[in-house]
This record gives C-alpha cells, structure tokens and sequence, in this order.
C-alpha cells in the first residue's frame, strides 16, 4: 500500500485571521520534507491539521485514498515529536515510550520488549525506570522520538524537535534524525524556521510566507535557484538588488541603481518592469583589477570598504559606485586577504545571478 | 564597624560621631541580627495564629478534661465516655451511640459534598483552563467568585424556595406531571447546600492546576491513541491531583464542620455534629461536653485528612493511577 500524504487546498482560519491559505502538497511514502519559514507563516497549523488537533476551515487531507480530514487524531496512522517533547512528567521513560502500546491494549510482556528495542534504537538502552526529570535535554528529545515511533506511524510529524537544544547537539541530532528516517522508511514531516537544518535533513522543502507556499524543491534547487525575493532572502545569505528590467536586442540586464547587471533575456517580463536579482556571497570571486573574463562572467569594477573576517571565511564588502555587494572568500592564507580602500574586480558566473520574479 | 553598619549608621543618623558610637553600634548590631529579623518578620503571624487559634484550641481541650469549671473542678475524661458510651457498644446496642453516628453521618456527607464538588469542578476548571479564551477567563473566573459578594446565610436561605415541597423544581416536576421530590429538611437538602456553597473552593486550586497543565501533554495523549476518558486518567487526572487535593481537603474540613447549611436546609436526617456542638454550647450550657465533641472532631477531621494526604502520596509516588503498567 503507498501511502502518500495528500494536503489538498488547505485553508484555517482562526476567527478573523486566516493562519494557512490555499496550501497543497504532496509527500511521497518514505519521504523526508521540511515545511521551513518564519514564526507565524502557517508552518505549525498545517503539521496539527495533518496530526489531527487542527481541522481544515477549507480543503481536505488524505493519506492514500483515506480521508483524513476529520479523523480524530488517536484515529490515524500519524505520531508528533512536539516542540516541547511533551512527555509526561509522572510516567517513567518506559512508561512514557510505551503509552501508544498500552493504549492499543497490548499485553504488558510485548510492551516492555518493544520499550527495550526502540530505546536501544535511539542508544539509551535501559533506562526504562528513570524519571523525566534526571533526562538531559538531549535525551528526552530521544524518549520523545521513541515514544512517537514505537506505534509505527507512517507518518512521523516533528514541530521544531530540535529547538530547545543547543547547537553542537542539534547538528549532531539533525545527522541522527536523517539517518533514522532512512533506516526506518517513514515519511518524515518537518516543521522548522531554521533554514540551515532543513537543508541538511530534507529530501525537499516547502518554504511557507504567510501562510502561502512561496516555493517547493530540492534544498539544492532551494539555495541555488530561488525564485521569489522572500526566499532569496530567508535562505542563507545573499546579495538582493533590486531594479528595472531592461531588453537591449538580444542582451538584457536588470539597472540597479549605479550596477547594470546582465542577464539572459526573459520572455515573460516587459522593459522598464521592476525586479530583483540575487547573487550569492560564496558564488563571487575578488579579483585584483585585471578582470578574469570568461564568455559568461560578470565582471565589476569597485573599492573595497572593509574587510570582516570570520576564521574560515572573510566577508568583503565591495561598493561599485554607491552600490554594495557582499562576497565571501575563503581563508587560506590571513596575508593575502584584501586591503579596505584598495580598487578591485569582482565577477559571478552569469548562471549564478537569480532573476527573482515575485 | 563593617561598611554595612556605616550605611546604616548613616541612614538614621547623617554626620555619624565617634563618641556615642558604642550604644548605637550595639543597637544596629542588634537590629541586624537574625534573630531580630526572624522574630520582626514572623512575629505578627505567630502572634495572630496564638491569639485567634493556638489558645481558643487550647481553651477547648481544658474544658473537655474538666468535670465543670477548668482547674476549678476535677479532672475527667467522662464527657468523652459520654461520646463513645462503652456500655452501648458492650450491650451491642449501636443505635444508642447518636454522638458516634451523628459524626459518622457528618463525615459521610463531607465525603459525598467533597467528591460532587470535584466531579463538578474537574468539567469546569478543565475549560477555564484549556480551552476558554484567553479574554474571557478572567470574567469567567470572576463568576465563580461573585457569588461570595453575598451574604453565606442569604444564600442559603435562597435555597428554601427553589427545594421545598411547593418550591420551583418541585412544582416544575408536577407541572410536566413527575411525582415530586422530598429535597428539603433532609440530608440531600443538606448535601445540595454544602455543595453549592463550597464548588467555588475546589473550583479555584483546581483551576490553576489546569491553567498550568500544559495543553501538548493532552495533545500528545490523544496523538498516542488515548481516547478522551483515557487521556483525562492518564494524564489529566494525575497532573491535577494536587489541585484536587488542597481544594478537597479544604471542603471536607469546612463540611464536616458545617453548621448554617444543615440547620437551615437539613432538617433531621440532615442534622450534623457541628449542630450538636452549637447545642451543647448554646441550650444545654454543657461546655466541657461540647468542648469534648468539639475534640473528637478535630481530631476525626484530621486523621482523614492524614490518611487520604498519605494515599495521595502513594498516588504520587506510583507516578499516576494506573500507571503502573510496565
């Protein structure tokens, strides 16, 4: 049986405020996607209508050819991993994972074997006895993932699992978490504001604004080629410019105030329409004023102003007549980084510079 | 003199000399001492509880050992003989201890008001605190607290009409041609009472112990296949026991005492032992007797609330009823 997790046209108000507008997708059995934006962009709402604790004002969730929209979240094949883990402060951790077993009246012997099992799984074996509360946070993020997967769901919702972690052990848990996904083949539905995670872990990202879907791929396609200007910006750091399009015979470029930026020529826009274009700090090469020029590059002449250095990379601020551009260089050798004040090239690719059209 | 004592020094008195500085050092030295600031912080409160509690109790049990007059009489344990009446349970005539069965029926009643209190509150708190909104609790919690702007007795009173024989839920009843129901001069007229009376003090712990509950715990439940009977004994019921607890033991201590609601609406198998007391005080003039019953019940009073404080520890210690699973 497949089971593909439909979000048919969802939309949920809460009294006047419309929290998620008109949002589909789909995810594919076994399939690990994160629904990434700000606080406030609809993320959470659209993972508690899936879990069940939200239903739809408008459209319909499916899971294969089972509706189910309005299904009582004890109902259905789905587990969440809260925020806040949720476990309960009275049970122990045995009793804890094994909550959904004994709420579906398995017998106590099983119960206690597949406790043992899944704590092994998460590498806390035998700590069924101890209390919530002599868990290090790192731990009980874990209790509260085997507690979630013990009932095997087939689809595991986590809101922000990783939160409350501090950064050392959540890169380590984003890594564990991806690789447990893989073992176990369970669809995996993310939700978190931190781009950063999301791009590690996800087959593919559903970037949310607002309670819209600005725009959905891969986390290369995601970075790479952004297609609005909120995801240009939200996702990782990068040049934003904004200006007129302009069509001259069979070149065109986009005026940016004092920087004329040269693109391929689009069908879909007229001259004088305003857009924005963005250009990745890492994807800009600092040149010493000699110009590199291959047939595709584009190169710029400027000063650079300042210098900030970060350890393995420097961030160089370059300003091309008033404009400022930010590139980042990595730090091989600390003598060769550029001097503030000194003239310079700088010059991208010219498949490297995003048209962003919305 | 440590700098501390300088600042001191200079707040009560700003151009500090030498000389006289011995008293005065002795003074704030004094003044600084834990020993002072133990008794300045704790003495108003321990003057007030020995005053108003410490010495009427100690009254009471002086007069119940006495024969008639404290110290001025002989010793005696007879009016609490008079409360058990060994000869009646040696004869094994039962009906003749109505001081014993008068308290037992006292309790009972406190146990039925108590549970009824707490079976109505847990459906109420259970919205104020998880799903009312955010704007309206304050009002909703005010509602719950109006009622005491009355009068405790008017409002009793006010019960008359609506339970007697003629009263508004009876003449609804054989309006729509339902026999009518004896629910005044009786213990359910006494029961109804209490428990209006007294909802509000288990309504009130019981609603900041689910205002704290955190509302994913229920979510959480629920996700894990907990119907809601059983998220509520599983998670609900466990977490919000201490508020259950202190709003119950509060109204198990005030009715088993009660005295206005049952004179008022109880009639005679409604009677309770607080009335006998008041008697015993107020018609017979046999204080030394109503200071015994007064004893007796202190003392009952307390040893129920010992034990059920030491199952609630057991509940506790077991991490939830029915938790005990694996």
């Amino acid at each position: 049986m497949t089971s593909t997790l439909h979000v048919d046209s969802v939309t949920k108000d809460f009294g006047s405020v419309r929290a998620v507008e008109d949002v589909s997708f789909t995810v594919d059995e076994g399939k690990f996607v994160t629904l990434l934006g700000p606080s406030g962009c609809g993320k959470t709402t659209t993972l508690r209508m899936i879990a069940g604790f939200e239903t739809p004002t408008e459209g319909r969730v499916r899971l294969g050819d089972h509706d189910i929209t309005t299904e009582e979240p004890y109902l259905r094949p789905t587990s969440m991993v809260f925020q806040n883990y949720a476990l309960f402060p009275h049970k122990t951790v045995g009793e804890n994972v094994g909550f959904g077993l004994k709420m579906r009246d398995v017998p106590a012997d099983e119960r206690s074997d597949r406790v043992a099992k899944m704590l092994e799984l998460i590498e806390l074996p035998g700590i069924e006895d101890r209390g919530i509360d002599e868990l290090s946070g790192g731990q009980q993020q874990r209790v509260a993932l085997a507690r979630a997967l013990i009932t095997e769901p087939e689809v595991l919702l986590l809101d922000e699992p990783l939160g409350a972690l501090d950064l050392k052990l959540r890169k380590n848990m984003q890594v564990e978490l991806k690789n447990l996904q893989e073992e176990l083949g369970i669809t995996f539905v993310y939700v978190t504001h931190d781009q950063e995670e999301a791009l590690t872990m996800s087959d593919e990202i559903i970037i949310l604004n607002e309670g819209e879907i600005e725009q959905r791929g891969t986390p290369t396609e995601i970075y790479e080629s952004p297609r609005t200007r909120f995801v240009a910006d939200f996702i990782g750091d990068t040049n934003l410019l904004d200006g007129t399009y302009v069509e001259n015979g069979n070149s065109a470029a986009v005026e940016c105030g004092s920087v004329d930026v040269p693109i391929d020529s689009l069908s879909a826009a007229a001259d004088g329409q305003s857009l924005s274009v963005s250009i990745r700090p890492e994807k800009i090469a600092l040149g010493d004023g000699a110009g590199n020029g291959t047939e595709t590059a584009v190169t710029l002449r400027g000063e650079v102003e300042d210098v900030i250095y970060q350890g393995n990379v420097a961030k160089v601020h370059v300003t091309i007549d008033g404009t400022e551009l930010v590139l980042e260089q990595q730090v091989i050798d600390t003598v060769n980084l550029p001097t503030p004040g000194s003239e310079c090239t700088i010059s991208w690719d010219q498949e490297n510079t995003n048209v962003l059209t919305g | 003199m440590s700098s501390q004592d300088d600042v001191a020094a200079d707040a009560v008195r700003p151009q500090p000399t030498p000389e006289t500085g011995t008293l005065r050092e002795r003074v704030l030295e004094w003044a600084d001492s834990e020993v002072f600031k133990g008794a300045i912080s704790l003495g108003p409160v321990l003057l007030l509880l020995t005053v108003f509690y410490a010495v009427p109790v100690a009254l009471l049990l002086i007069y119940s050992i006495f024969v008639e007059d404290p110290f001025a009489s002989g010793l005696t344990f007879e009016h609490f003989g008079r409360f058990i009446d060994v000869s009646a349970i040696t004869s094994l005539q039962f009906s003749e201890l109505s001081y014993v069965r008068l308290l037992g029926r006292s309790i009972g009643i406190a146990v039925i008001v108590t549970v009824l209190s707490l079976v109505i509150s847990y459906p109420i708190t259970y919205y104020l605190g998880q799903h009312a909104p955010e704007r309206w609790k304050i009002a909703l919690v005010m509602l719950v607290i109006i009622p005491f702007w009355t009068s405790y007795l008017i409002r009793t009173y006010a019960w008359i009409p609506i339970l007697s024989n003629n009263g508004f839920i009876n003449s609804a009843l054989t309006t729509v041609g339902l026999p009518s129901l004896p629910l005044l001069n009786n213990y359910i007229g006494s029961i109804i009472g209490l428990v209006y009376v007294f909802v509000p003090f288990t309504i009130l712990p019981l609603y900041a112990s689910m205002e704290g509950l955190d509302s994913s715990l229920i979510e959480a439940a629920r996700d894990l296949g907990a119907s809601r009977w059983e998220a509520f004994r599983e998670v609900v019921f466990p977490l919000t026991l201490p508020g259950a607890l202190a709003g119950g033991v509060f109204v198990f201590i005030k009715t088993a005492a009660a005295y206005v609601t049952p004179s008022l609406l109880g009639g005679t198998s409604g009677r309770m032992y607080a009335q006998v007391i008041e008697t015993q005080f107020g018609t017979a003039f046999n204080w030394n007797f109503g200071a015994a019953l007064a004893v007796i019940l202190v003392v009952v009073v307390l040893g129920t609330i010992w034990i059920a404080a030491r199952w609630g520890i057991d509940v506790k210690g077991s991490r939830g009823l029915g938790g005990g699973g694996l």
